[in-house]
């Protein structure tokens, strides 16, 4: 877990008043429907699609994101789609606190709980739910519908339980997420 | 799908070369659409979606046909030689440049094929196990009529369109 820091360049983020960085190159379709929580990075060639929303009139939150997340590079974040009772609707979807999403992942899920751990090249299935304290490994593919349990390690084509995780996962992942947030993520 | 509708593609999409696009084809940002040999073209049938980061390269000779109703989810990578029509081909998948994709088919996420894929066939899971599927698609060809609506209607909204 010991990450050296990794500086960037100051001009290729932009922060905001609850301490969001997103870069400049990232892609972020449909801003007025994407909620921030606060000091979530959000790294160069991702994409978030707030632009697919649930049809209807009135706004309407697509993304949701909590505090100290990272969305790491060329990351794909969009709701997932479904026809429910013969309408064709795209659905909110909702990440949670100090998650990590790994580089080139795919997430499609329905919701993130606090404290998970996705890492490369993962591919999160349309309406999986993932639970607290989860820890998905590299090149993972989760199916859609999946429902993932707290405390418990996936990995695979197609995903299954690998391992589960200590009870102290919670400080750890809240201890990494912040330290990296503070000290690690430099902009220079 | 009206013949007469014309095909939503986003301005943030790379497309070069020469192709033919059919009727109601919806091209996602980042998606690109690519000729490489001078002589040589993609055609595009109609209702396909073609999503975010998803390449379709043509470095071949002749023709490369997309037939109709095919859904490329994001980050795909599409090399081969020809597809059917109502496929699907997952996130994250490859088809690399000597296959040729049947009608009705299902290359599940991060499999990759160089070999033809016959009629109905599903391929998944690390192994790139294969299988037939024996259930009509009509489930997924529904849906995938009114996801083609949907994204029609909203894309527009959202983003700026080339027009051409």
């Amino acid at each position: 877990m010991e990450d050296p820091p990794c500086v960037y360049d100051r001009s290729e983020y932009i922060e905001t008043d609850t301490g969001n960085k997103v870069s400049r190159y990232s892609v972020i379709c449909g801003s007025q429907n994407i909620v921030l929580g606060g000091k979530t990075v959000i790294q160069r060639d991702c994409m978030v699609r707030g632009d697919l929303r649930r049809t209807g009139a009135g706004h309407a939150v697509v993304v949701a994101i909590g505090r100290y997340c990272f969305l790491g590079e060329r990351c794909v974040v969009r709701p997932p789609c479904k026809t429910y009772k013969g309408q064709f609707n795209y659905y909110p979807m909702k990440i949670a606190d100090h998650v990590f999403i790994g580089e080139d992942s795919v997430i499609e899920a329905a919701q993130i709980g606090s404290y998970v751990h996705i890492g490369k090249n993962c591919i999160i299935g349309r309406f999986a739910i993932i639970k607290d304290c989860c820890r998905i490994l590299d090149g993972a593919v989760v199916p859609p519908n999946a429902v993932i349990p707290s405390f418990s390690v996936y990995g695979g084509n197609p995903a299954r339980l690998v391992d589960e995780l200590p009870e102290s996962i919670q400080e750890v992942y809240e201890q990494h997420s912040k330290e990296f947030f503070e000290e690690k993520f430099v902009l220079a | 799908m009206a013949a007469t509708l014309p095909s939503v593609i986003c301005d943030d999409s790379i497309i070069e070369g020469d192709i033919i696009v059919g009727s109601a084809n919806v091209v996602s940002p980042k998606c690109s659409i690519t000729v490489a040999k001078p002589g040589s073209r993609i055609v595009i049938g109609d209702g396909n979606v073609f999503e975010e980061n998803v390449k379709i390269v043509h470095s071949g000779d002749g023709e490369m046909k997309i037939g109709d109703n095919n859904i490329f989810q994001v980050g795909c990578v599409f090399e081969g030689l020809s597809i059917g029509s109502g496929s699907t081909i997952e996130a994250g998948a490859n088809v690399l440049g000597t296959a040729r994709i049947g009608s009705n088919c299902v290359l599940g996420a991060k499999c990759t094929t160089s070999t033809a894929l016959p009629d109905n066939t599903v391929v998944f899971g690390t192994a790139h196990i294969r299988r037939v599927q024996t259930r009509s698609n009509r489930l997924q060809a529904n849906l995938h009529a009114r996801h083609l609506e949907y994204l029609r209607e909203v894309l527009p909204k959202y983003h700026h369109m080339r027009s051409d």
